[in-house]
């Protein structure tokens, strides 16, 4: 069988790559001549540094329709955006609800206030992973939600939820609404005002294609939390307190200002390309969910709608395991995609394929449309071999 | 030389970028320096402007959300 010799990287959800062309060159040009300290000694090159910085701050307010860019607070991923968002606004005594899609970066942090007395409900989802907006209301009617928390695209099932239906909803009860947008920003598109977010967290390094390393937070004008760390700032330097005002409020330490650079760069390539970013992923999943749908030794999860999900497919090959399907992928065929449970179980519970996983292929702004003619063309082959034993 | 006699502080440096970046799309000349410490112990940066400019700079850092800290007639010893 005729093989690539290049790698074929489908594990974007885990962290996109390649990188778009800019982003080295965004990075050497950081090194060699703004590489100060931004915010804190007022050279040319900390100056230098806060530019680069502030104007990152703003395609982000470009790219989610924020008209505040102070709201928006750098982080170092999306887990520390959620952590900041969970812990600083919710305390133990308050009602909390979940979807039953959400990833560990939600659970874990809300698990631990349900031990000191936070009570947490999770509204279940259909086995696509479309949330039932009539068990939301119900629940919502029962327990007065402080805060709803959604993920937007699932890092399992790719599987899109209607943020407008279900902030809409949450307004009515009075519950605020966080989105946990690692998987989404960047391919989906996310209108803040219009969506009725009050809270939005987002990772550098997934489809915006970005380093690791980089996310943050948006929080609304009247959204009151409180900080994970304080410390120095480069602000009230007379003050022994942590100052009030945003960003500062949040970005305590010395910011990744190197790696925002590369984000920065990187957001130009997405603004300048969403629309074939977007078609080009959306075309590889359809071929890709259309070559291996109809094939009844595998088993698909996730909505068949291509519409409303990203590139983000699991699925699964009878009788071999996940873990080895990658092992095999990997040596054999340089393809490289990421088995098991995602750090996502309540999801996998959600679909039924906890606790044994599934095998997620996850596609990027650089895969081509050949490498998933190859993809489709492996899985067969891979079934051929290891599964009906001859070949 | 045109001196500038004026200067703004900010409580932090996202604000004096957001500021620098408006009085440039205004018209209005501005230069970031570093903050004298004897009047702001606030963020590194302050911009220094033209003093008779300063009810415009008010007018615009009202409109856009721009908060700063104060305004003095300043001019720098060297």
């Amino acid at each position: 069988m005729k093989t690539y010799k290049e790698v074929l990287y489908f594990d974007n959800a885990a962290t996109s790559w390649p990188k778009p062309d800019n982003f080295i060159d965004s990075i050497k040009e950081f090194i060699n001549n703004s590489g100060g300290n931004p915010g804190r000694s007022a050279h040319r090159m900390s100056i230098a540094a806060v530019r680069i910085v502030e104007g990152c701050r703003d395609k982000i307010a470009e790219l989610f329709n924020i008209s505040d860019t102070s709201r928006i607070v750098f982080s170092k991923n999306a887990t520390e955006s959620l952590n900041l968002a969970i812990n600083g606004f919710l305390s133990e005594k308050d009602s909390v609800l979940i979807s039953g899609m959400e990833h560990n970066s939600v659970v874990r942090p809300l698990r631990d206030l349900e031990l000191k007395g936070l009570k947490l409900r999770i509204c279940p989802c259909n086995s696509k992973g479309i949330l039932y907006l009539e068990e939301m209301e119900k629940i919502l009617k029962r327990n007065k939600a402080k805060l709803a928390i959604i993920c937007h695209a699932s890092n399992v099932t790719g599987t899109i939820q209607d943020l407008k239906k279900i902030s809409d909803l949450c307004k009515n009860y009075n519950t605020r609404v966080l989105v946990d947008a690692s998987q989404s920003a960047g391919l989906v598109d996310i209108d803040v005002k219009n969506l009725g977010i009050d809270m939005l967290a987002f990772t550098g390094h997934k489809s915006l294609l970005g380093p690791q390393g980089t996310g943050g937070l948006y929080i609304s004008e009247d959204i009151e939390i409180s900080p994970l760390i304080r410390g120095g700032t480069g602000s009230k330097s007379d003050s022994e307190y942590q100052p009030d005002f945003l960003p500062d409020k949040f970005e305590s330490g010395t910011i990744n200002a190197m790696g925002i650079c590369a984000l920065s760069s990187s957001l130009d390539y997405i603004m300048h390309n969403k629309d074939i970013i977007y078609k080009n992923e959306k075309d590889l999943t359809e071929f890709f969910i259309n070559g291996i749908a109809d094939n009844k030794y595998i088993e698909l999860y996730g909505p068949m709608d291509i519409e409303n999900r990203t590139s983000v497919i699991s699925f699964n090959i009878k009788n071999l395991e996940c873990s080895e399907a990658a092992r095999i992928l990997d040596f054999e065929y340089g393809v490289l995609a990421r088995p098991g449970l995602h750090c996502a179980p309540l999801a996998h519970k959600t679909i039924g394929t906890f606790p044994t996983g599934a095998l997620r292929f996850s596609f990027g702004s650089f895969n081509t449309l050949e490498q998933i003619k190859y993809a489709v063309s492996v899985i067969e082959d891979i079934i051929k071999k290891y599964v009906l034993n001859y070949g | 030389m045109d001196e500038f006699d004026g200067l703004i502080t900010f409580y932090s440096s996202h604000y004096a970028l957001k500021a620098e970046n408006l009085l440039i799309k205004t018209g209005i000349k501005c230069l970031l320096i570093p903050g004298p410490k004897q009047l702001s112990p606030n963020c590194g940066v302050a911009l220094q402007f033209h003093y008779k400019n300063q009810l415009a700079v008010i007018g615009h850092f009202r409109e856009k959300g721009v908060n700063f800290e104060n305004i003095y007639l300043y001019k720098t010893k060297v």
